[in-house]
């Protein structure tokens, strides 16, 4: 319990310190904002052009973008800290959160922000909304929405901090880690109807970029009961998997001596 | 007094990938040769309650290895540890309630926040409540001279300012112990004077031990009773630093004025040699294994006109230096 009360301390402090750089946070924040825009109308078009594939509607892509970057704003801007587990390893900062109690993966996660997922988060619940006033979401559609914007942020911090934590078997393995993140990632916002077949099975089982938003649009959309089991299963196993590894690879910390200020 | 830190043949080994330089890329990608260095090897120690401890040695002794794993850093490959009773890497956080660490190069402060915004986080994690965290706060600011920069932003801080407030926040919750990594590293002379006065303060006033590492021998000299020296992987010294400069000082240099400026610099005595020649003022380098110091200023007489003399001990930085060579 204290340590959650620690990390949600250090979310606070962490966002005071970086709203003490008043135009870096605005500036960051509405930059992030366009640049999904930019995406969103990208393949906005390209649904309207192609029209309906596998039952996804050009609107739906919305609702893709209304899961994904909402759960990445969410997770990116709270717990910014565990996508710089990598840098923390190579320049040995990473010793600062074992010299300290309470419970260390909360103390890593929380121990950055990131302003600009901010306007991933603002710019995913605008097209959350537009997503469900085009499609008539009904008042347990919009709360099964929200759990599933919960789950979805938990699969991308599992899956997340299994990509960082792989920095720990390397020397310098931002490279790595940040391979790994890319392929997950870029594949949850692309359209929901191209994943069909083996693509589809290894989207969600292998590397689940597909639980971040096309399931659960689909969920959503047609109710299906086995699809919310599924992710719900899926979301306990990657999670559990996910802190186990984590506490694993930390035994194979090798602190390193490089110069720098913290962070 | 009882030990608050216990080390048994402690040893580390790192691993590392080696190529094969006769070979092509594919064959060391898939043929890696791994090789393993003994960064510390089977050291044994003890340090008791209220002690201030160099542990020293040149770049790559094992010093810094040696640290993290007495504060649970790094996980040993043998040997056993126990600070305060506890084992480093098993009791890890229980350990952190006991020690304060200060790693010299590595900040642990919010930059664009006060020092006292880090210091309250610091007292959160510690499990203080409010008023016990304002109440050390108070303490520590009165202690370390913190009141004209504590509302500061810390990137505005000076390095000198910085190092007091990372001193101060790491003894936010009284540790027993504090460990210091190059604690003075980049600090002006005035700064470094203080921070050690400061150090001297914590161990008389709060009776905290002090375990440092530092390549300054002026922390050494003032601020540590005792010095262990390691090298390649080795303690090859344990004493009090006292008995360290009165075992190795060997030299000692005569310091002239003249009466008259010097002109001429006759060929001198074995064991003694010029370290400076200048027409105001003559050095002269004297080992005592070799001539006894009283000999030596009797020749020294016979050859100059001389107004004044002096005679200064080795510095303790060129004592550690000859152990160093000699290791």
């Amino acid at each position: 319990m204290s340590s959650i009360k620690l990390a949600l301390l250090n979310i606070k402090k962490n966002f005071k310190n970086e709203k003490e750089l008043k135009s870096s946070f605005i500036i960051s924040v509405i930059g992030m904002a366009i640049n999904n825009i930019s995406f969103l109308v990208l393949w906005y078009y390209f649904g309207k052009t192609v029209g309906e594939l596998n039952g996804w509607k050009p609107m739906d892509i919305f609702g893709l973008y209304g899961f994904g970057t909402t759960s990445f704003g969410l997770v990116v801007a709270l717990f910014d800290g565990v996508f710089n587990i990598p840098t923390y390893i190579s320049s040995g900062n990473f010793d600062k959160y074992l010299l300290t109690p309470k419970n260390i993966l909360m103390k890593v996660s929380t121990s950055a922000i990131s302003t600009s997922a901010v306007g991933d988060f603002l710019f995913g619940v605008i097209c959350f909304v537009v997503f469900a006033i085009n499609s008539k979401l009904t008042l347990m559609q919009i709360l099964l929405s929200i759990l599933l914007i919960i789950i979805s942020s938990i699969i991308f911090y599992s899956f997340s901090l299994i990509c960082m934590s792989i920095s720990f078997y390397l020397m310098d393995g931002h490279n790595v880690s940040q391979g790994f993140y890319n392929i997950f990632v870029s594949n949850s916002l692309y359209h929901g109807g191209a994943f069909t077949g083996a693509l589809r099975i290894i989207f969600i089982f292998v590397v689940p970029s597909l639980l971040l938003g096309a399931v659960p649009v689909e969920i959503v959309k047609n109710l299906s009961v086995p699809s919310l089991l599924m992710i719900l299963l899926l979301t306990i196993f990657w999670l559990v998997l996910s802190v186990m590894f984590f506490y694993k690879s930390l035994r194979k910390y090798e602190s390193n001596n490089l110069f720098g200020f913290g962070s | 007094m009882k030990n608050i830190i216990e080390v048994k043949n402690l040893s580390k080994d790192y691993k590392y990938k080696v190529k094969n330089e006769n070979k092509g890329f594919l064959y060391n990608l898939f043929n890696e040769q791994e090789k393993v260095i003994r960064a510390v090897n089977d050291i044994s120690f003890n340090v008791k309650e209220g002690e201030t401890v160099a542990f020293i040695g040149p770049n790559g002794a094992g010093k810094s290895t040696t640290i993290k794993m007495l504060t649970g850093i790094l996980y040993p490959t043998n040997g056993n540890i126990k600070i305060c009773g506890l084992t480093p890497i098993k009791d890890r956080n229980a350990l952190a309630y006991k020690i304060g660490t200060v790693f010299g190069q590595r900040s642990q402060l919010l930059p664009n926040l006060p020092l006292t915004e880090s210091m309250e986080m610091f007292g959160v994690m510690y499990d203080m409540d409010k008023d016990s965290v304002n109440k050390r706060i108070e303490e520590l600011s009165e202690l370390f001279d913190l009141k004209e920069f504590i509302h500061q932003p810390v990137r505005k801080l000076s390095l000198g300012q910085r190092m007091r407030a990372e001193i101060a926040t790491s003894l936010i919750h009284s540790p027993k112990i504090i460990f210091l990594d190059e604690p003075t590293i980049g600090l002006d002379v005035v700064s470094k004077k203080s921070l050690r006065d400061l150090l001297l303060k914590i161990n008389k006033e709060e009776k905290v031990t002090i375990f440092l590492t530092s390549h300054d021998t002026e922390d050494i000299q003032s601020i540590c009773e005792r010095c262990i020296i390691i090298n390649h992987g080795k303690i090859i010294i344990d004493t009090s630093t006292k008995q360290l400069i009165n075992d190795y000082v060997k030299n000692k240099n005569i310091i002239i004025t003249p009466n008259v400026e010097f002109t001429e610099y006759p060929k001198l005595s074995d064991g003694m040699s010029y370290i400076k020649k200048d027409k105001n003022q003559i050095i002269v380098g004297v080992d005592t294994e070799v001539i006894h110091t009283q000999k030596a200023l009797q020749e020294l007489i016979k050859h100059f006109d001389i107004d004044d003399i002096n005679i200064d001990n080795e510095s303790l930085e060129s004592i550690i230096r000859g152990i160093y060579e000699k290791d």
